[in-house]
């Protein structure tokens, strides 16, 4: 029989043995699974690729430094194309480096760079007096500044002096109304009036009113800062004194209804109307279909001015790449 | 003399059989230890599937934001110039292997398009909506270093995935 004494050699427990062997790679593979776990919540966590919305965010920077350097160059009276295009060139250089530099702080390269041949050329109507009216050379009221044909401007701004003495008082006959007039059919334009409101609850106001062939008359209010001397009213940026004017963009209704300057005219001249009712200057820019060979003397002669701008845009990190051309034409109306 | 039967200071094994002492208690400690491992195996087995599940939704969620980061890029030039960029994409790099299975990236066209990953063992799949305007062209690759570019080769543009 065997022997099952208790002298016997020792070795019970073969089944614990391998069950534990077994419990031990399951508790291996457990922790796997616990790291990965960790590993995803770290993933999670992580910010999205570096320079991914850097791309964007630098292309609207390049975009708003190259507008600047535009209007300002255009704005130099007396300089021919030529020298506004060298001028230009010249500011787009810089703003390249000066980005790039500061880019490749943070290890991204980017570049801009300009073909003095990728730009459209225009036509600047302005006056620089601010002490005079909005008349013509020869101080008619109402008079035309452009030709009829189709073309856009932009950066139509007025920087108006004295309103609460000059503008014409709100209800009154014969405000000012800067137009723009399809005269092939007598009854289709777009025009604006600017008034001043002196009886608002808060001070005194300025209100804006337009009127387009789609939609009927709007107005926008500003409160006038008191003593201030002047009001800068952006009309195809539609903004007073920085304030955004409803009437000159986008109505709030359930289409969104546009406003903007030249909205439901094709072919239009531009006009004013009692400009004898507004005092201070005015600047906007035409592109090349703009002409002004028939229109009334204007008191300051228009200028050659460069209405909009290509410029090459590249931006790259290690995983990112952003190449695109971006057209500058600052103050232009929304298409 | 033959010993009693009330004879304490003896043990007494009568009519006791060793092996089938041996076999149930072998066979008890093995059915136990055996409904451990199983219930083990199952539990590691269902936590490997939510990780594999969670971290497929990160990754995908990534891959999804990449796109329409460049989406938003096409977009820009477009509204811009009505033209999409020359150039433009996003690459990132992903582990290989999720939880210790390898597994594909499929972008379909839809409404909404999505990113769709499936691992192979466990096979789980795990679908993340995207928000995009450009088109979206249907293919499939398999983990790793993602790259999300735009291609204007065809008619229109497209958002195309790939391994790089």
């Amino acid at each position: 029989m065997a022997n099952l004494g208790s002298n016997r050699r020792s070795d019970r427990g073969q089944i614990i043995l391998v069950a534990a062997f077994l419990l031990a790679v399951t508790f291996v593979v457990l922790a796997l699974v616990v790291n990965s776990a960790i590993f995803t919540e770290n993933l999670a966590t992580r910010d999205d690729v570096a320079g991914s919305h850097d791309a964007l965010d630098h292309r609207a920077e390049v975009q708003a430094s190259v507008g600047t350097a535009l209007t300002s160059i255009n704005n130099e009276n007396g300089t021919d194309l030529s020298d506004k295009k060298g001028n230009l060139s010249k500011s787009i250089d810089n703003i390249s480096q000066a980005g790039g530099l500061h880019q490749s702080t943070q290890g991204r390269l980017v570049d801009v760079n300009w073909d003095s041949s990728d730009s459209e050329e225009g036509v600047r109507i302005y006056q620089n007096n601010a002490s005079r009216n909005f008349s013509s050379d020869s101080r008619d009221d109402d008079w035309v500044l452009t030709d009829s044909g189709n073309f856009d401007v932009r950066n139509f701004q007025m920087n108006i002096t004295e309103p609460e003495e000059e503008l014409f008082p709100l209800g009154g006959s014969e405000p000012f109304r800067l137009v723009a007039n399809d005269t092939s059919d007598g009854d289709i334009e777009w025009n604006m009036t600017v008034e001043y409101d002196g009886s608002l609850p808060t001070g005194e106001g300025l209100v804006v009113n337009v009127d387009h062939p789609n939609h009927d008359e709007v107005s926008c209010t500003h409160e006038l800062e008191d003593d201030a001397g002047f009001v800068l009213l952006d009309v195809t940026g539609a903004s007073i004194d920085g304030e955004s004017c409803h009437a000159l963009s986008q109505l709030q209704d359930e289409d969104g209804t546009p406003m903007w300057f030249g909205e439901g005219v094709d072919e239009y001249q531009i006009e004013f109307q009692n400009a004898d009712s507004i005092q201070g200057t005015y600047s906007f820019v035409g592109d090349d279909s703009m002409s002004t060979t028939g229109a009334d003397d204007h008191p300051e002669d228009p200028d050659e001015a460069i209405y909009s701008v290509t410029v090459d845009y590249e931006f790259y990190t290690s995983q990112v790449a952003y190449e695109t051309d971006i057209r500058v034409a600052p103050g232009e109306v929304p298409s | 003399m033959s010993p009693s039967l009330f004879d304490r200071s003896r043990p007494t094994d009568r009519s006791v059989s060793v092996a089938l002492g041996y076999v149930l208690v072998l066979g008890i400690s093995t059915i136990l230890i055996s409904g451990l491992l199983i219930a083990g195996g199952n539990f590691v087995e269902d936590n490997r599937e939510r990780v594999i599940d969670s971290e497929m939704k990160v990754i995908g969620n990534h891959i999804a934001g990449n796109m329409e980061q460049v989406d938003r890029m096409v977009t820009a030039s477009e509204d811009n110039m009505g033209d999409g960029p020359e150039r433009a994409h996003i690459n990132q790099s992903f582990q290989r292997l999720v939880t210790g299975s390898s597994y594909t990236v499929q972008v379909v066209d839809g409404d909404p398009p999505q990113v769709v990953l499936r691992s192979s063992d466990p096979e789980v799949t795990v679908h993340v909506n995207m928000t995009v305007q450009t088109d979206v062209e249907e293919r499939t690759v398999s983990g790793g270093k993602i790259s999300v570019y735009y291609d204007d080769s065809g008619s229109d543009g497209k958002l195309v995935i790939t391994s790089a």
